[in-house]
C-alpha cells in the first residue's frame, strides 16, 4: 500500500501549539505498536479493538488522518473477524510501516 | 440552531452553575486516551480554564463527589463504562453541569440527544471548534 509523504507528517507540525503534544504522541507510537502486537499474539481481540479505537480518534486529532483511518480499519476488521487472521496481520504490518515512517519523518521534532 | 443546540441551551439555562468566561471555568475531561486528555487540557488551559482529566468513568464519579465542575466532557466509548451510563450515574450523584459527548464515530447522534448531552463532538476534535462550542455553551449558561 502506497502513501504520500504528507501522510507521515502531522498537518499541525508547524503550529507551535502542538509541538510538545506531537512529541509526546510520536514517542508513544512505538509503545502502542508493541502493545498491539502483544494483544494480537495473545489473541486479546477486545483489548486490541479498544486500543485501535482510542488511537483512531487520537491520531486524527493530532493531525494524522491516514494513521487514524488505518487504526479505524483495523478496529472494524477485528470486530468483524473476532480473531487474528492473515488479513489482520497484514493490516498490522501496514500500521507498523506507517508508524515507522512517522517516527522517521519526525525525528527532528523537539520541544522548545 | 439545530436540535442538538436546543438541547444544550435548555439544559444549560436550567441546571448549569453560572460561568461568565472560559477563563474562569472548571472543566472535567473524561477520556481513556491520554492523548485526547492532554490535547483538550492544553487547548482549554490556554484559554484560562482549569481542567481536570480522568482516564476512567469510575474515577470521574469519585472526582465529582469532591468538587463541582462547570462543564464535563465525556468520551462515549471507554473500557470501564460508556458515556451514556457515565452521564446517568453523574446525574444520579446530583452533578448538574452540562456535558459534552465526544467520540470517534458520529453514529450515536440520536442517542446523544436523547440522553441529555448538550453537544456531540466527533473526533478528530478541532481546536477552534472545541473552544467555540464550549464558549457557546458556557455563555448560554449565563442567560436567563
Amino acid at each position: 500500500m502506497e502513501f504520500s509523504a504528507d501522510s507521515f507528517v502531522s498537518k499541525y507540525r508547524d503550529d507551535q501549539f502542538y509541538s510538545s503534544l506531537l512529541v509526546s504522541f510520536n514517542r508513544d507510537l512505538e509503545n502502542v505498536l508493541t502493545s498491539l502486537h502483544h494483544q494480537m499474539e495473545e489473541n486479546k481481540v477486545q483489548d486490541a479493538i479498544e486500543l485501535c479505537h482510542k488511537m483512531a480518534g487520537a491520531s486524527a486529532t493530532y493531525g494524522y488522518p491516514v494513521l487514524g483511518k488505518l487504526f479505524e480499519r483495523l478496529e472494524k476488521d477485528l470486530e468483524k473477524s473476532g480473531t487474528v487472521d492473515g488479513h489482520i496481520s497484514l493490516h498490522l504490518k501496514t500500521l507498523d510501516d506507517v508508524c515507522n515512517k512517522i517516527t522517521e519523518a519526525n525525528k527532528e521534532l523537539v520541544v522548545d | 440552531m439545530n436540535n442538538n443546540m436546543n438541547s444544550g441551551e435548555s439544559r444549560a439555562t436550567t441546571i448549569c452553575p453560572p460561568t461568565k468566561e472560559l477563563s474562569t471555568a472548571n472543566i472535567l475531561v473524561i477520556d481513556d486516551s491520554k492523548h485526547i486528555r492532554d490535547f483538550v487540557s492544553a487547548v482549554l488551559q490556554r484559554e484560562g480554564a482549569a481542567v481536570v482529566g480522568s482516564a476512567t468513568a469510575l474515577e470521574a464519579l469519585e472526582i465529582c463527589k469532591l468538587r463541582p465542575f462547570d462543564l464535563i466532557m465525556v468520551d462515549l466509548r471507554m473500557p470501564d463504562m460508556d458515556g451514556f451510563e457515565t452521564l446517568k450515574l453523574l446525574r444520579s450523584q446530583q452533578v448538574a453541569a452540562p456535558m459534552i459527548a465526544f467520540s470517534a464515530g458520529n453514529e450515536q447522534q440520536k442517542h446523544v440527544d436523547e440522553a441529555g448531552f448538550a453537544f456531540f463532538m466527533s473526533k478528530p476534535v478541532e481546536r477552534a471548534t472545541l473552544v467555540d462550542k464550549i464558549r457557546e455553551l458556557l455563555n448560554l449558561s449565563t442567560e436567563g
